[in-house]
Protein backbone atom coordinates (compact mmCIF):
# COMPACT_ATOMS: atom_id res chain seq x y z
CA UNK A 1 0.00 0.00 0.00
CA UNK A 2 2.75 2.38 1.07
CA UNK A 3 4.85 1.78 -1.99
CA UNK A 4 1.79 2.29 -4.17
CA UNK A 5 1.18 5.68 -2.61
CA UNK A 6 4.72 6.78 -3.37
CA UNK A 7 4.23 5.77 -6.97
CA UNK A 8 1.18 8.01 -7.32
CA UNK A 9 3.09 10.90 -5.83
CA UNK A 10 5.76 10.41 -8.46
CA UNK A 11 3.36 10.56 -11.39
CA UNK A 12 2.98 13.75 -13.34
CA UNK A 13 -0.36 15.49 -13.50
CA UNK A 14 -1.23 14.29 -16.99
CA UNK A 15 -0.67 10.67 -16.07
CA UNK A 16 -2.75 11.14 -12.92
CA UNK A 17 -5.60 12.58 -15.00
CA UNK A 18 -5.39 9.67 -17.42
CA UNK A 19 -5.63 7.16 -14.57
CA UNK A 20 -8.39 9.13 -12.83
CA UNK A 21 -10.40 9.02 -16.04
CA UNK A 22 -10.12 5.23 -15.89
CA UNK A 23 -11.80 5.23 -12.47
CA UNK A 24 -8.57 5.04 -10.49
CA UNK A 25 -9.65 6.75 -7.26
CA UNK A 26 -6.14 6.84 -5.81
CA UNK A 27 -4.97 8.82 -8.81
CA UNK A 28 -7.97 11.11 -8.50
CA UNK A 29 -7.22 11.69 -4.84
CA UNK A 30 -3.63 12.59 -5.65
CA UNK A 31 -4.79 14.93 -8.39
CA UNK A 32 -7.11 16.72 -5.95
CA UNK A 33 -4.23 16.98 -3.49
CA UNK A 34 -2.18 18.79 -6.09
CA UNK A 35 -4.97 21.03 -7.33
CA UNK A 36 -6.54 22.00 -4.00
CA UNK A 37 -3.98 24.70 -3.22
CA UNK A 38 -4.74 26.46 -6.48
CA UNK A 39 -8.48 26.28 -5.99
CA UNK A 40 -8.26 27.41 -2.39
CA UNK A 41 -6.06 30.40 -3.25
CA UNK A 42 -8.34 31.39 -6.13
CA UNK A 43 -11.38 31.56 -3.89
CA UNK A 44 -9.39 33.23 -1.14
CA UNK A 45 -8.90 36.19 -3.49
CA UNK A 46 -12.24 36.07 -5.28
CA UNK A 47 -14.69 35.51 -2.47
CA UNK A 48 -16.05 38.52 -0.62
CA UNK A 49 -16.58 36.48 2.49
CA UNK A 50 -13.70 34.63 4.07
CA UNK A 51 -16.01 32.07 5.63
CA UNK A 52 -17.19 30.92 2.18
CA UNK A 53 -13.74 30.01 0.91
CA UNK A 54 -13.62 26.52 2.37
CA UNK A 55 -17.08 25.50 1.16
CA UNK A 56 -16.42 26.85 -2.32
CA UNK A 57 -13.09 25.03 -2.48
CA UNK A 58 -14.71 21.76 -1.47
CA UNK A 59 -17.52 22.16 -3.97
CA UNK A 60 -15.18 23.07 -6.84
CA UNK A 61 -12.93 20.10 -6.12
CA UNK A 62 -15.94 17.80 -6.05
CA UNK A 63 -17.09 19.14 -9.41
CA UNK A 64 -13.59 18.60 -10.81
CA UNK A 65 -13.54 15.02 -9.49
CA UNK A 66 -17.05 14.30 -10.72
CA UNK A 67 -16.45 15.60 -14.22
CA UNK A 68 -12.89 14.49 -14.80
CA UNK A 69 -14.02 12.12 -17.55
CA UNK A 70 -15.38 15.00 -19.59
CA UNK A 71 -11.92 16.51 -19.93
CA UNK A 72 -10.79 15.53 -23.40
CA UNK A 73 -7.16 16.51 -23.38
CA UNK A 74 -5.23 16.24 -20.08
CA UNK A 75 -2.99 19.07 -21.30
CA UNK A 76 -5.95 21.45 -20.93
CA UNK A 77 -6.54 20.54 -17.30
CA UNK A 78 -5.58 23.92 -15.89
CA UNK A 79 -7.88 25.89 -18.12
CA UNK A 80 -10.66 23.31 -17.75
CA UNK A 81 -10.43 23.28 -13.94
CA UNK A 82 -10.47 27.06 -13.89
CA UNK A 83 -13.61 27.04 -15.97
CA UNK A 84 -15.28 24.96 -13.26
CA UNK A 85 -13.98 27.30 -10.56
CA UNK A 86 -15.15 30.38 -12.46
CA UNK A 87 -18.60 28.94 -13.12
CA UNK A 88 -19.01 28.06 -9.48
CA UNK A 89 -17.94 31.55 -8.52
CA UNK A 90 -20.45 33.11 -10.93
CA UNK A 91 -23.18 30.81 -9.56
CA UNK A 92 -22.34 31.99 -6.07
CA UNK A 93 -22.45 35.63 -7.14
CA UNK A 94 -25.88 35.12 -8.64
CA UNK A 95 -27.08 33.46 -5.46
CA UNK A 96 -25.77 36.32 -3.34
CA UNK A 97 -27.43 38.83 -5.64
CA UNK A 98 -30.79 37.37 -4.82
CA UNK A 99 -30.13 37.65 -1.10
CA UNK A 100 -30.59 41.09 0.40
CA UNK A 101 -27.94 42.72 2.63
CA UNK A 102 -25.06 41.55 0.53
CA UNK A 103 -22.78 43.77 -1.41
CA UNK A 104 -23.80 43.89 -5.04
CA UNK A 105 -21.43 42.96 -7.82
CA UNK A 106 -22.34 45.85 -10.10
CA UNK A 107 -20.18 48.75 -10.93
CA UNK A 108 -21.30 50.39 -7.72
CA UNK A 109 -19.05 47.98 -5.84
CA UNK A 110 -16.15 50.01 -7.02
CA UNK A 111 -17.04 52.47 -4.31
CA UNK A 112 -18.03 49.80 -1.84
CA UNK A 113 -14.84 47.94 -2.48
CA UNK A 114 -12.68 51.00 -2.07
CA UNK A 115 -14.50 51.69 1.13
CA UNK A 116 -13.86 48.16 2.31
CA UNK A 117 -10.18 48.51 1.59
CA UNK A 118 -9.99 51.86 3.31
CA UNK A 119 -11.83 50.53 6.34
CA UNK A 120 -9.52 47.58 6.58
CA UNK A 121 -6.47 49.78 6.38
CA UNK A 122 -7.88 52.27 8.86
CA UNK A 123 -8.89 49.54 11.28
CA UNK A 124 -5.36 48.33 11.37
CA UNK A 125 -4.12 51.90 11.72
CA UNK A 126 -2.16 51.86 8.51
CA UNK A 127 -1.11 55.19 7.20
CA UNK A 128 -0.31 55.93 3.61
CA UNK A 129 3.36 56.12 2.71
CA UNK A 130 4.27 53.92 5.61
CA UNK A 131 4.84 50.25 5.44
CA UNK A 132 1.85 48.75 7.06
CA UNK A 133 3.27 46.50 9.72
CA UNK A 134 0.04 45.61 11.44
CA UNK A 135 -1.21 43.96 8.27
CA UNK A 136 0.43 41.31 6.21
CA UNK A 137 0.99 42.32 2.62
CA UNK A 138 -1.03 39.31 1.64
CA UNK A 139 -4.07 40.68 3.46
CA UNK A 140 -3.70 44.07 1.81
CA UNK A 141 -3.44 42.49 -1.63
CA UNK A 142 -6.49 40.41 -0.88
CA UNK A 143 -8.49 43.45 0.14
CA UNK A 144 -7.21 45.27 -2.94
CA UNK A 145 -8.25 42.53 -5.33
CA UNK A 146 -11.54 42.18 -3.54
CA UNK A 147 -12.21 45.86 -3.98
CA UNK A 148 -11.90 45.58 -7.77
CA UNK A 149 -15.13 45.59 -9.77
CA UNK A 150 -16.22 42.12 -10.76
CA UNK A 151 -14.91 41.72 -14.34
CA UNK A 152 -11.46 43.00 -13.33
CA UNK A 153 -11.20 40.78 -10.29
CA UNK A 154 -11.68 37.53 -12.15
CA UNK A 155 -9.26 38.32 -14.99
CA UNK A 156 -6.43 39.39 -12.72
CA UNK A 157 -6.79 36.25 -10.60
CA UNK A 158 -6.93 33.96 -13.63
CA UNK A 159 -3.91 35.68 -15.13
CA UNK A 160 -1.60 36.24 -12.17
CA UNK A 161 -2.57 33.42 -9.87
CA UNK A 162 -3.45 30.73 -12.36
CA UNK A 163 -1.18 31.85 -15.16
CA UNK A 164 -3.78 31.36 -17.88
CA UNK A 165 -3.13 32.84 -21.31
CA UNK A 166 -5.35 35.65 -22.62
CA UNK A 167 -7.03 33.20 -24.96
CA UNK A 168 -7.83 30.79 -22.14
CA UNK A 169 -9.18 33.64 -20.02
CA UNK A 170 -11.34 34.81 -22.92
CA UNK A 171 -12.80 31.31 -23.22
CA UNK A 172 -13.35 30.98 -19.50
CA UNK A 173 -15.03 34.34 -19.04
CA UNK A 174 -16.79 34.19 -22.41
CA UNK A 175 -15.39 37.50 -23.58
CA UNK A 176 -13.23 38.65 -26.48
CA UNK A 177 -9.44 38.71 -26.52
CA UNK A 178 -9.43 42.51 -26.72
CA UNK A 179 -11.71 42.77 -23.71
CA UNK A 180 -9.46 40.47 -21.69
CA UNK A 181 -6.39 42.47 -22.66
CA UNK A 182 -7.86 45.81 -21.65
CA UNK A 183 -9.42 44.43 -18.47
CA UNK A 184 -6.14 42.99 -17.27
CA UNK A 185 -4.37 46.25 -18.01
CA UNK A 186 -6.99 48.26 -16.15
CA UNK A 187 -7.09 45.80 -13.25
CA UNK A 188 -3.33 46.18 -12.85
CA UNK A 189 -3.47 49.95 -12.95
CA UNK A 190 -6.33 50.11 -10.47
CA UNK A 191 -4.65 47.71 -8.07
CA UNK A 192 -1.32 49.46 -8.33
CA UNK A 193 -2.95 52.80 -7.64
CA UNK A 194 -5.04 51.68 -4.70
CA UNK A 195 -2.18 49.83 -3.03
CA UNK A 196 0.81 51.97 -3.87
CA UNK A 197 0.73 53.86 -0.60
CA UNK A 198 0.56 50.79 1.53
CA UNK A 199 3.06 48.34 0.14
CA UNK B 1 40.10 25.06 -24.74
CA UNK B 2 36.87 23.17 -24.15
CA UNK B 3 34.04 24.19 -26.44
CA UNK B 4 31.39 26.20 -24.56
CA UNK B 5 27.88 24.74 -24.29
CA UNK B 6 24.65 26.57 -25.19
CA UNK B 7 24.11 27.89 -21.70
CA UNK B 8 27.59 29.36 -21.50
CA UNK B 9 27.28 30.86 -24.95
CA UNK B 10 24.01 32.51 -23.99
CA UNK B 11 25.57 34.08 -20.93
CA UNK B 12 28.47 35.43 -22.97
CA UNK B 13 26.45 36.63 -25.99
CA UNK B 14 26.01 40.20 -24.79
CA UNK B 15 29.76 40.57 -24.24
CA UNK B 16 30.44 38.91 -27.58
CA UNK B 17 28.24 41.47 -29.32
CA UNK B 18 29.95 44.30 -27.48
CA UNK B 19 33.30 42.86 -28.50
CA UNK B 20 34.61 42.74 -24.98
CA UNK B 21 35.70 39.09 -24.95
CA UNK B 22 39.18 37.72 -25.41
CA UNK B 23 40.06 36.64 -28.93
CA UNK B 24 40.11 33.01 -27.91
CA UNK B 25 36.68 33.12 -26.25
CA UNK B 26 35.25 35.16 -29.09
CA UNK B 27 36.43 32.55 -31.59
CA UNK B 28 34.96 29.75 -29.52
CA UNK B 29 31.59 31.49 -29.53
CA UNK B 30 31.75 32.20 -33.21
CA UNK B 31 32.43 28.54 -33.80
CA UNK B 32 29.46 27.55 -31.66
CA UNK B 33 27.16 30.00 -33.44
CA UNK B 34 28.13 28.43 -36.74
CA UNK B 35 26.99 25.00 -35.64
CA UNK B 36 24.06 25.76 -33.32
CA UNK B 37 20.95 27.27 -34.91
CA UNK B 38 19.19 27.89 -31.59
CA UNK B 39 22.00 30.06 -30.26
CA UNK B 40 22.35 31.70 -33.64
CA UNK B 41 18.71 32.83 -33.42
CA UNK B 42 19.26 34.21 -29.95
CA UNK B 43 22.33 36.00 -31.19
CA UNK B 44 20.40 37.60 -34.04
CA UNK B 45 17.66 38.81 -31.73
CA UNK B 46 20.13 40.21 -29.28
CA UNK B 47 22.14 41.87 -31.99
CA UNK B 48 18.94 43.44 -33.26
CA UNK B 49 18.06 44.79 -29.82
CA UNK B 50 21.57 46.17 -29.51
CA UNK B 51 21.18 47.85 -32.81
CA UNK B 52 18.08 49.54 -31.48
CA UNK B 53 20.12 50.55 -28.49
CA UNK B 54 22.62 52.47 -30.47
CA UNK B 55 21.76 53.62 -33.95
CA UNK B 56 17.99 53.76 -33.65
CA UNK B 57 17.99 55.73 -30.44
CA UNK B 58 20.34 58.30 -31.88
CA UNK B 59 18.21 58.59 -34.97
CA UNK B 60 15.08 58.79 -32.90
CA UNK B 61 16.41 61.49 -30.67
CA UNK B 62 17.70 63.47 -33.62
CA UNK B 63 14.38 63.31 -35.39
CA UNK B 64 12.00 63.86 -32.55
CA UNK B 65 13.85 65.38 -29.70
CA UNK B 66 11.42 63.55 -27.55
CA UNK B 67 9.06 60.65 -27.92
CA UNK B 68 5.98 60.91 -30.02
CA UNK B 69 2.82 60.89 -27.95
CA UNK B 70 1.38 58.10 -30.03
CA UNK B 71 4.36 55.91 -29.14
CA UNK B 72 3.92 56.63 -25.44
CA UNK B 73 0.20 55.87 -25.75
CA UNK B 74 1.03 52.59 -27.40
CA UNK B 75 3.44 51.85 -24.58
CA UNK B 76 0.96 52.55 -21.78
CA UNK B 77 -1.80 50.66 -23.53
CA UNK B 78 0.26 47.58 -24.24
CA UNK B 79 2.62 47.38 -21.30
CA UNK B 80 0.42 44.95 -19.39
CA UNK B 81 0.11 42.60 -22.37
CA UNK B 82 3.85 42.97 -22.94
CA UNK B 83 4.76 41.59 -19.52
CA UNK B 84 2.30 38.75 -20.11
CA UNK B 85 4.09 37.92 -23.33
CA UNK B 86 0.86 38.36 -25.29
CA UNK B 87 2.07 40.77 -27.97
CA UNK B 88 3.34 40.11 -31.46
CA UNK B 89 6.99 40.62 -32.41
CA UNK B 90 6.38 44.07 -33.81
CA UNK B 91 4.62 45.41 -30.72
CA UNK B 92 7.19 43.79 -28.42
CA UNK B 93 9.88 45.58 -30.33
CA UNK B 94 8.14 48.95 -30.00
CA UNK B 95 7.68 48.52 -26.26
CA UNK B 96 11.30 47.51 -25.73
CA UNK B 97 12.50 50.43 -27.79
CA UNK B 98 10.57 52.95 -25.72
CA UNK B 99 11.64 51.36 -22.46
CA UNK B 100 15.22 51.87 -23.57
CA UNK B 101 14.78 55.44 -24.76
CA UNK B 102 12.44 56.90 -22.19
CA UNK B 103 13.28 56.95 -18.53
CA UNK B 104 9.70 57.33 -17.35
CA UNK B 105 8.57 54.45 -19.50
CA UNK B 106 11.41 52.37 -18.10
CA UNK B 107 10.27 53.18 -14.59
CA UNK B 108 6.73 52.20 -15.48
CA UNK B 109 7.96 48.86 -16.75
CA UNK B 110 10.03 48.28 -13.62
CA UNK B 111 7.09 49.21 -11.40
CA UNK B 112 4.67 46.89 -13.09
CA UNK B 113 7.16 44.03 -12.90
CA UNK B 114 7.84 44.72 -9.23
CA UNK B 115 4.13 44.85 -8.56
CA UNK B 116 3.63 41.54 -10.28
CA UNK B 117 6.31 40.05 -8.06
CA UNK B 118 4.46 41.26 -4.96
CA UNK B 119 1.25 39.67 -6.26
CA UNK B 120 3.01 36.40 -6.99
CA UNK B 121 4.57 36.31 -3.52
CA UNK B 122 1.21 37.00 -1.99
CA UNK B 123 -0.45 34.22 -4.00
CA UNK B 124 2.24 31.73 -3.11
CA UNK B 125 1.90 32.61 0.53
CA UNK B 126 -1.85 32.02 0.42
CA UNK B 127 -1.32 28.68 -1.31
CA UNK B 128 1.13 27.57 1.34
CA UNK B 129 -1.35 28.50 4.05
CA UNK B 130 -3.79 25.79 3.10
CA UNK B 131 -3.71 23.35 6.00
CA UNK B 132 -6.81 21.32 5.27
CA UNK B 133 -6.63 18.35 2.94
CA UNK B 134 -9.79 18.17 0.86
CA UNK B 135 -8.81 15.12 -1.17
CA UNK B 136 -10.24 12.44 1.11
CA UNK B 137 -13.52 14.30 1.62
CA UNK B 138 -13.81 14.81 -2.12
CA UNK B 139 -13.40 11.12 -2.87
CA UNK B 140 -15.83 10.20 -0.08
CA UNK B 141 -18.41 12.68 -1.34
CA UNK B 142 -17.97 11.31 -4.81
CA UNK B 143 -18.56 7.76 -3.60
CA UNK B 144 -21.54 8.95 -1.58
CA UNK B 145 -23.07 10.68 -4.60
CA UNK B 146 -22.42 7.60 -6.69
CA UNK B 147 -24.21 5.42 -4.13
CA UNK B 148 -27.07 7.87 -3.94
CA UNK B 149 -27.43 7.78 -7.68
CA UNK B 150 -27.28 4.00 -7.59
CA UNK B 151 -29.92 3.71 -4.86
CA UNK B 152 -32.16 6.21 -6.59
CA UNK B 153 -31.85 4.12 -9.75
CA UNK B 154 -32.93 1.03 -7.82
CA UNK B 155 -35.73 3.05 -6.27
CA UNK B 156 -37.04 4.13 -9.68
CA UNK B 157 -36.68 0.59 -11.02
CA UNK B 158 -38.71 -0.65 -8.06
CA UNK B 159 -41.36 2.03 -8.57
CA UNK B 160 -41.75 1.25 -12.26
CA UNK B 161 -41.91 -2.50 -11.56
CA UNK B 162 -44.60 -1.80 -8.96
CA UNK B 163 -46.66 0.34 -11.32
CA UNK B 164 -46.40 -2.23 -14.12
CA UNK B 165 -47.54 -4.97 -11.73
CA UNK B 166 -50.46 -2.80 -10.60
CA UNK B 167 -51.50 -2.18 -14.19
CA UNK B 168 -51.31 -5.92 -14.96
CA UNK B 169 -53.34 -6.81 -11.86
CA UNK B 170 -56.00 -4.21 -12.68
CA UNK B 171 -56.25 -5.42 -16.28
CA UNK B 172 -56.51 -9.00 -15.08
CA UNK B 173 -59.30 -8.14 -12.61
CA UNK B 174 -61.25 -6.13 -15.16
CA UNK B 175 -60.50 -8.75 -17.82
CA UNK B 176 -61.98 -11.53 -15.67
CA UNK B 177 -65.02 -9.39 -14.86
Amino acid sequence: MGSQKIQYKKLNIEKLIELAQQDDLKALEELIKIEQKNVFATFAYLSNKKEDVSDLTQEALLRIAKNIKTLKNPKNFKSWANQIVTHLYYDELRKNLRKPNTISIDSETEENGDLMLKNLLQDKKCKPNEKCLALEIEEIIRAGINSLPEPFKIVIVLRELQGLSYEEIANTTKSSLGTVKSRIARARTKLQQSLKNYI
Amino acid sequence: MKDPNCEQVETLLQFYIEGSLSKQLSNAIEFHLNICSECRNKYRQMALANNVNKSDIKQYEAENGELKNSELDHFTKNLSAYIDNELGDNDNFRIRKIAIINQEARKELQDILAFRQILQDSFNKTKSKLKKDYSEDTINNLAFEGKRQYSSKIYYLFLSALSITTVIIITLIFGIN
